[in-house]
Parts: C-alpha cells; structure tokens; sequence
C-alpha cells in the first residue's frame, strides 16, 4: 500500500502541476504577446514543450532538493512547502479560521487518497471505479485509433522512402498526414495529389517540418497522457494550445524555408480542407498523427475551421513580419526554475513539525470545548 | 511487390487508364505525350501513377531496355459495366430501370441518342428470345 500511496501522491503532484504550468504559460503568452513576439510561434511551442517536459520530470526536482537537504546544501530548518508556508501564516494570525476546519482542508490530499485507494463508502467505491474505467476507457481509445492508423497506412501505397522515412500514397484519405511507428516514419500523402505538383510540394515541405519540430512524437506521447489525466481539463487545454501552436509554426517555418508563396500556401490548405469535406473520413475517431489540416468541428479540442481561418489570417499578417524564433534560454530557465519551486511547494508534508503539533492541539482543544459546551 | 487489388480507380488513375486505352500500350513518357500540354504533371508523379495502377491489377509492365512498357490487363468495356453496376447499387436502389428511365429524361438527349437506345434494347431482346 505504501507504494500505492507514493504513486498516487505524484499522480496528485502532477495533476496540481499542470493547473499551476499552465497558469504560468498563459502568463508567459501574454507577455510575450505584448512584447513584440506574438508570431515567435516556434519559440512559444518550444517554450511549451519545454514547461511540459519539466512537469513530467518534476520527481527529479523534489529528489535533487531532498538530497541537496540530507547534503547539508540547504540549511537546516529551511522549507520551500506550501502548506508549512500557510500553517505558519495561520499561526501568526495573519487569517482566522476554525482550527478544526484547517486541519481538514491540510488533510485534504490524506482524505483525497484514503477514500480512492481504501474505499469504504459506495460514493468512494464509484469515483475509484469511474476513475479506473475512464483511464481504460481512454487508454483503449488510442490503441484502437492506433490500430485504424496502422490499417490506412497498411492500404496504402509505397511511393519512395528515406532512410526511416516512408513517404506513401493512400486512396482513402484526402488530407497529407504524418505519423510513426517505433522504428519507422510515415508521410502519407493523398494520392490525387500526385497530379498537382504545387500542392504536392507544399504538402511535403509541411509535413517534413512537423518531423523537424518532432510533432509526431508529441501528439503520440500527449494522446497517451490524456488517458492517465482524462479528468483534469487542463491537459485539454494544453493539448489545444499544442496543436495551435504546432501548425501557426509549421506554416511559418515552411514558408521561411521554402520560399513558397503565402497565396499557393493558402490556396492549398483550402483546396485540402475542399477535399476532405467533399470525401469525409468514415472513421471519425481522433488518429495519433499529425495532418495538414484538420476539417472537422470538435467540441472539445481544436476546432478545424477555426484553426484554418487563424492560420490564414496568420500567415497574411506575420507576412512580412517573421520575427527572430531563436529560444529564448532565459525564459526557459525562468520557467523551469519555477516549476521547480512549485513541485517542492506543493509536496506532501508528513512530518510532525511544530506547527503542525501545535495546531493539532488547537483542533483538539475545539473539540474538546464543542464536546464540553454540548454536556 | 505485394499486390493490393482495389475494383475502382480513382480520378487520377481514370485518367491514366483511359490514355492507356487509346494507345493500347505505351511508356510514362507516351502516356505523358498523350495529354494536354497545360497538364504540366512530372515524370516522376506520372511514373508513381502508373506503378500503382500495376499494384493494383489494371495494368501489367515489361521491361524493353531500361523502359517500361505499361498494357492495360482490363477492357475499358468491362470497366464500365463495373461502373455503372456500383452505381446502380449505390445511387438507384440496384434497380437499372430507374439508371435508364433517369438517363432518357434528359433533355439533353438527341433523337438520334434515343434511337440508337431503342436499336440497342430491340437487338438485346430479340437476342434473348432466340
């Protein structure tokens, strides 16, 4: 059980950090907006992934600080717990509350996690259920989508191949995609593509620079993570912004590369988008890969049109305006540093510190004089 | 090679098919020579076209020298029946009386268009009673 716990606490972890990383980025979006990079479309997706990488290798942070402590890095008696933080203020009479009901709400992860992992109530019992269903749930979702994938490109055909790069012509699909398996790398492109050599083209720089920006391997990675955080809207929202930001940086970057025409290039994103609703998919199910244009009205996650319309409006307005996508490595660190700091802060406190001693005898003492005024 | 057989062509490949069957053979640059200059479609594209055309059953190739030479392996009549069965399955309820009826309200058809019609059901009949 004790194993059960660790793994449910920085499951926990994990969830309250992408609430806080993501409030962080939005931060960070805004500035960046009004500070003259709001089309550094690729430094913001790098930015992005980076915070993202740092949440799931936030454990490591907490290890080099507890190491750092036992090493006498740190000094003794410092804390960087938030809860430590607040037990404190509340002690100094900085806010007035019940004893008894603060106790409760630092307890909250302890009940949190008493009520999933030992459920004795049905209420407890549905939501471990519901819990559990819904990670199988989504996480059969991806391998079924995974299999729909394997099966479009298996019924395609083999056009040319790069070294891992497979580059396949299908009859099923109208809109150019990438994808990958564990050793190999697919571009499938719709086969009456072959006859405009324009689109052809555009099409391929598109999606040669999605394996540059590695977005394959994020939509895989993120597809599979929705299933362990299904719950949490956040991943959501993260999930979206990823695949805005992907595609306002695909289209600019192959723009800057390849000098095509922003009037070819949007002529092919629309004449694709044609195409697809004039032969929609009959499988409607989200396939981990990366497309040119996604056509389809989502409710939750991107909505197609509205994202084709922001990348043309995009395009025609940054024309001109390209501006220097060179990470910015101080911003990065910046974010990471308070990843860091908030991974630590928010860590389960379960030592018996003095505080914690005290306020437990507060709590009883309330109790004892509830107990006292009701005889 | 592994074969994948499919039934229908797509837009493209009608196209290549329907070339092939008026040269009755050729290489990608004789089937290329056969289209409309404004085409513009690369030698390589056209090469793919026609490889996926043998990949799936249309058309067979023999090397002569380092060219290939490109037969259609189906009639184009057989590949009209083909046609116009799925789309009387598809679009008329697999019945072709409605095909036909649909196809003779037309305005655009001549008399001369309707006899020939006419010529062709008699003949089809007069065959089925003997």
């Amino acid at each position: 059980m004790i194993q059960a716990s660790s793994i449910f606490n920085a499951y926990i972890n994990i969830n309250i950090l992408l609430v806080i990383s993501f409030s962080l980025w939005l931060i960070v979006r805004f500035i960046l907006n009004r500070s003259g990079m709001k089309y550094a479309y690729s430094t913001q997706l790098r930015l992005l992934n980076c915070v993202f990488l740092a949440i799931l290798f936030s454990p490591l942070f907490v290890l080099g600080f507890n190491l750092a402590g036992q090493y006498g890095a740190i000094p003794a008696g410092f804390s960087l717990n938030l809860s430590d933080f607040v037990l404190a203020q509340y002690l100094n009479g900085s806010f007035e509350m019940q004893a008894v009901e603060f106790e409760q709400a630092l307890r909250l992860r302890d009940t949190l996690r008493l009520n999933l992992l030992q459920p004795t109530g049905w209420l407890g019992f549905m939501v471990a259920a519901l819990m559990i269903a819904g990670c199988l749930g989504f996480f059969l979702r991806c391998v079924v989508a995974g299999f729909q994938l394997r099966n479009i490109i298996g019924r395609s055909y083999p056009w040319c191949r790069f070294g891992t790069l497979h580059l396949r012509l299908s009859d099923t699909t109208s809109v150019p995609f990438s994808a990958r398996s564990l050793r190999k790398r697919y571009i499938v492109i719709p086969s009456a593509m072959l006859s405009r050599s324009e689109d052809l083209k555009i099409a391929l720089a598109h999606e040669f620079q999605h394996f540059r920006q590695r977005d394959v391997e994020w939509e895989i990675a993120l597809e599979l993570l929705k299933s362990v955080f299904f719950w949490n809207p956040v991943i959501y929202f993260w999930k979206r912004q990823i695949e805005q930001l992907r595609e306002l940086a695909c289209d600019q970057q192959v723009l800057q590369r390849n000098h095509i025409n922003v009037r070819a290039y949007c002529d092919c994103l629309l004449r694709v988008c044609r195409d697809s609703l004039a032969n929609p998919p009959r499988d409607r199910i989200a396939l981990p890969s990366v497309a040119l244009v996604q056509c389809e009205l989502k409710i939750i996650g991107v909505d197609g049109v509205r994202l084709l319309r922001q990348r043309i409006e995009s395009l025609c307005r940054s024309q001109g305006e390209m501006q220097s996508n060179r990470p910015k490595r101080w911003l990065m660190a910046l974010l990471i540093g308070l990843i860091a700091v908030s991974t630590i802060a928010i860590q389960d406190q379960s030592d018996w510190s003095q505080d914690r001693l005290m306020l437990s005898s507060i709590a009883n003492l309330e109790r004892l004089e509830v107990l006292n005024s009701g005889q | 090679m592994k074969d994948k057989k499919a039934e229908f062509l797509t837009e493209v490949e009608l196209e290549f098919m329907s070339l092939l069957w008026q040269l009755g053979q050729g290489s990608v640059r004789d089937v290329l020579a056969k289209m409309a200059p404004a085409r513009n479609l690369a030698y390589t594209s056209a090469a793919t076209i026609l490889r996926i055309l043998e990949q799936k059953g249309f058309v067979a190739s023999t090397k002569q020298g380092k060219t290939f030479i490109y037969k259609p392996l189906l009639e184009k009549d057989a590949y009209q029946s083909r046609s116009l069965k799925k789309l009387s399955e598809n679009l008329f309820d697999n019945t072709p009386s409605i095909l036909v009826a649909r196809l003779v309200d037309d305005s655009d058809m001549t008399e001369y268009a309707l006899e020939e019609i006419r010529a062709l059901i008699e003949k089809r009949l007069k065959n089925d009673t003997s």
